[in-house]
């Protein structure tokens, strides 16, 4: 070995002890729990008893034969495909709208992110309130208007759509901070070039400079939307419990129920096991065209 | 866009975001009997309260345990906010400075978790505190979240941002690895740092499920987790109450956006050159 | 004054592309020693193997006494201006001058006099309290300077420290930074691909080609024998008109023109006989009309293409029937794009569209095939 090697691996050794916090808990918090749930998923544990039997595939047989369990996954696809383009793309105007100067600025920044700060349960019942069939607002100001009311969270046709709404108010503000920060990094001089070779209207200076710029921010923001709006659950849980008719049942929710309320460990981790499979395949598709913006930054 | 047009935009966008807190807000100044007087016919108290009172707030006080629920969501926020930002604050520094074997794993990996919402590992995650012995106390609520991929990814890329000449200049004029860390690049990465702190501490008040398996005493709960319990689904609620508590333990978190944000938006180091 | 000594050092990256083949290089103390090459020639990866920012895969570094091959850059007692100044955007510029200080945990009050004094010598007194976003490119070059050598290092590294300033400042800063080195005697490594500024500055230069010392010598040295076509191609406003000849018997023949051996300095006469083909190089500066030379010398006839006025020199490009075919492959061991113009630089303004040419025989130089010179040539020792 000689000296010099000897200097490379004193690098290699600070670096690790620097990661070695991260890596530690990384390794306890997500590593372990996830091949625990991939263990459990194959056996027929229930908390509370002693006995725990190899139950090999049957969680999942029973999963797929369950259409409670299709329909949590339509529901959480449905909603997470509406939050996560809603609310990334207000965010995204809103920062836009405001990112031109003004005193105000601080005001909206606030005001928009005032949903984010607001604990999500605290504005479910909210939102209850504002919904609510017979004194809630919205209906209040629909019978105003001389339509019919409408039951938001009461109505299966319209229950997951109310809770999405819920959802992109939530999300849109602090998507819409993160938009800040980016736009704040791109360089001005890239507008004066853009305006050179032709751009001009804001649509132009939009896909042109704006748009390509922001890659890795939309990359983080989607990313970071993505992950808070598969975990949707304080609504139903608190608010529907599933209902109407299975039309506000998310996986997160079902999770719940089989782990903590019947106590189908094993039922629950086949559940866990097939939502990482799905979120990683969306993980893979989004590294490859994001990750890839990434390298070419 | 004209510019009235924009500026008309903008307010109306704004108020939709801010509506419901409000409303939040002028419902918490009802009473419980007034809370529905107005239903009927739309009229301006249909939106504000037609006799203000603090009754509600003082109801909220009276609640035996909200005041310690609440100190516990402040509490866990700052420790959460600052454990996550140090933790990834390390982390980010090896990931983009140092090499060493398996770092393009742990990155790789690090970007995977990611995509890993922790509550859906909540279960495992539960046995993990339990065989810890952590259920029913802070730490074991604390422990699976003082560490974020977020922060770490956050953090190593505005590391990325500042110069490695920046490292290198202090190396040469004597800086050892932390004072290089601590004078070179931590005053440049300030404002991701902050953007980090703050993230965490917001996202504590997004908690419920968790807290809701994790902790089963009532003066170690959090306040959110308590208000939900405040709906009665088979009585009726006292939605003042609710609201006046719901309002109550948004404040601080607002206070240290408010104080805070400015920082959000801020851009990241720029070398002494060009 | 301390001395540099670098011993077979190598760098390498990826499995198999050497940066730096094994280099030897000795700076005397108090010398400045500028490393010029185009870019990706590995000057700027020694520099850092010197400062101890990157690892050698082998070889050894001596500063002074002492043996800094495994020492931490920190501990190197060395100070280094980089290309884009590196200054602390977060400190003032008075925080930036008093960085290393603060590093080496000297007392508040010797800092305030030293930096007041540093201050002082580079004109820096009314810049002190700004930040470094605020200062002009030339400011921030003697805040970079400052940083340097308030904490009296025993070397100094520059790494192409005048790349980022317009070219009236960069003349005027070179001039300050030599005096400064002067004033110091501190030991310098410089770093540029400028060849103007590395002529201009040097005690001796370096001239490097991926990875590669092509010669070692003061300037003047290496401009009047240049070992090889890369370095007399480097060195110079324009590089020489390259031609290829031939020996035949006792002359050496290029296209129509040719010229007695006897004519030639003793060493290059000998080291010539015997050979065939060869390149010569005539730098565009040296020519001269064949009415002001006293003697037969070897002559180029040629047409006028067109001029280039420079102040009050001309470079007059021309065509010759000697102008060589051998473009590509001159180009290739010139390591720039040589055409088969050729080009004379002279002072008088008026000129006919034909031109006559000869050159002084000991200006002539010689080279084989593989572009080394021929001849005695003034490269040191490594």
């Amino acid at each position: 070995m000689t000296p010099l090697s000897a200097q490379k691996r004193a690098e290699a050794r600070v670096g690790l002890m620097l990661a070695a916090p991260a890596i530690l808990l990384l390794v306890l918090l997500v590593v372990l729990p996830v091949l625990a749930t991939a263990g459990f998923s194959l056996t027929d544990y229930r908390l509370g008893t002693q006995a725990i039997g190899f139950a090999g595939f049957d969680n999942y047989a029973a999963l797929w034969n369950d259409p409670r369990f299709w329909q949590s996954v339509a529901n959480t696809a449905t909603y997470t495909l509406i939050v996560v383009p809603g609310s990334v793309g207000l965010g995204l105007g809103a920062a836009l709208l405001i990112e031109s100067r003004g005193w105000l600025k601080p005001f909206y920044r606030v005001a928009y992110f005032l949903p984010v700060a607001s604990t999500f349960i605290a504005m479910a019942i909210v939102w209850e309130f504002l919904m609510n069939p017979s004194v809630g607002l919205f209906n209040q100001i629909l019978a105003a208007l001389g339509l019919p009311s409408v039951n938001f969270l009461g109505n299966p046709q319209t229950a997951l759509y109310s809770m999405a709404a819920i959802g992109i108010w939530e999300l849109t503000g602090f998507n819409m901070v993160l938009f800040m920060a980016g736009l704040s990094a791109i360089p001005r001089d890239l507008y004066d070039a853009s305006a050179v070779d032709g751009a001009e209207s804001g649509w132009d200076r939009f896909r042109m400079v704006t748009w390509p710029m922001l890659g890795p921010t939309t990359f983080f923001v989607v990313i970071i939307t993505m992950i808070r709006a598969v975990r949707v659950f304080e609504v139903a849980a608190v608010i529907t419990q599933g209902r109407p008719e299975g039309a506000t049942e998310v996986l997160l929710y079902s999770i719940y129920v089989q782990a903590f309320q019947y106590f189908n460990i094993g039922y629950a981790a086949a559940l866990i096991v097939v939502f990482l499979a799905v979120t990683a395949l969306i993980a893979l598709a989004q590294a490859r065209f994001g990750g890839q913006r990434e390298a070419n930054r | 866009m004209k510019r009235p047009l924009r500026f008309m935009l903008r307010l109306v966008l704004a108020a939709l975001f801010v509506a419901p807190i409000l409303l939040a807000l002028a419902a918490s100044f009802r009473d419980n009997s007034d809370m529905y007087r107005y239903a009927g016919s739309l009229s301006l108290w249909t939106f504000l309260p037609a006799e203000p009172g603090i009754d509600a707030y003082r109801r909220a006080f009276t609640l035996p345990l909200l005041q310690t629920q609440l100190f516990n969501t402040v509490l866990l926020g700052f420790v959460m906010a600052t454990g996550t930002t140090v933790s990834s604050l390390l982390a980010g520094y090896a990931l983009s400075r140092f090499r060493f074997r398996g770092r393009q794993a742990l990155f790789l990996l690090m970007l995977f978790t990611l995509f890993i919402p922790v509550d859906v590992i909540l279960p495992p995650l539960f046995f993990v505190v339990r065989d810890l012995g952590l259920i029913d106390s802070f730490w074991g609520l604390a422990l699976p979240f003082i560490f974020s991929p977020i922060g770490v990814y956050l953090i190593r890329q505005a590391i990325e941002e500042v110069p490695r000449e920046l490292d290198h200049a202090a190396s040469l004029d004597g800086a050892g690895l932390w004072e290089v860390l601590r004078t070179a690049i931590l005053p440049n990465i300030r404002g991701a740092l902050i953007a980090c702190w703050l993230m965490h501490f917001v996202f504590v008040w997004e908690w419920y499920l968790w807290p809701l398996t994790a902790m089963r005493s009532d003066d170690g709960q959090l306040a959110q987790v308590a208000i939900a319990s405040l709906i009665d689904p088979l009585r009726s609620t006292d939605y003042a109450l609710v609201f006046a508590a719901a309002i109550l333990t948004i404040l601080p978190a607002f206070v240290v956006f408010a104080i805070l944000q400015r920082f959000l938006t801020s851009s990241q180091a720029t070398t002494g050159g060009k | 004054m301390h001395k540099l000594v670098l011993r077979s050092v190598t760098k390498s990256y990826a499995a198999g592309s050497a940066v730096l083949k094994p280099f030897d290089l000795v700076a005397q103390a108090g010398e400045l020693v500028v490393l010029v090459g185009p870019s990706g020639c590995g000057k700027s990866t020694l520099l850092k193997l010197i400062a101890g920012l990157e690892k050698l895969d082998d070889g050894q570094i001596l500063l002074g006494e002492r043996d800094i091959t495994n020492v931490e850059p920190r501990h190197r007692r060395i100070a280094m201006v980089f290309q884009n100044y590196a200054l602390y955007p977060h400190l003032s510029v008075r925080e930036n001058l008093a960085y290393p200080l603060r590093r080496q945990k000297l007392r508040a009050a010797d800092i305030v006099l030293k930096v007041s004094a540093v201050a002082r010598q580079l004109r820096l007194d009314e810049l002190l309290d700004r930040r470094p976003s605020q200062l002009s490119g030339g400011q921030k070059q003697r805040v970079a300077m400052g940083r340097a050598i308030i904490r009296e290092p025993d070397l100094f590294l520059l790494d192409e420290p005048l790349s980022n300033l317009d070219a009236a400042l960069r003349t005027h800063v070179r001039g300050e930074i030599r005096d400064l080195q002067r004033r110091l005697g501190t030991t310098m490594i410089y770093v540029t691909h400028d060849q103007v500024e590395a002529q201009t500055l040097a005690d001796r230069l370096v001239i490097m080609r991926n990875g590669e010392v092509q010669q070692v010598g003061p300037p003047q040295e290496i401009y009047e024998r240049p070992a090889n076509i890369f370095a007399a191609a480097f060195l110079g406003t324009a590089p020489p008109n390259f031609l290829a000849g031939r020996i035949v018997d006792d002359r050496v023949e290029i296209g129509q023109a040719s010229l007695p051996l006897a004519d030639l300095p003793g060493e290059c006469r000998t080291a010539l006989a015997g050979r065939e083909q060869i390149y010569v190089g005539l730098r565009p500066e040296m020519l001269r009309p064949t009415c002001d030379l006293d003697r037969d010398h070897f002559v180029l006839r040629g047409k006028v293409i067109r001029r280039e006025i420079v102040g009050n020199s001309q470079n007059v490009h021309f065509r010759s029937e000697a102008g060589s075919a051998d473009a590509a492959k001159l180009s290739a061991l010139a390591g720039r794009h040589l055409s088969d113009e050729l080009v004379w630089t002279t002072e008088r303004a008026g000129t006919d569209d034909a031109v006559e040419l000869g050159i002084r025989p000991e200006s002539i130089l010689f080279f084989d095939t593989d572009g080394v010179a021929i001849g005695a040539h003034g490269s040191d020792a490594l």
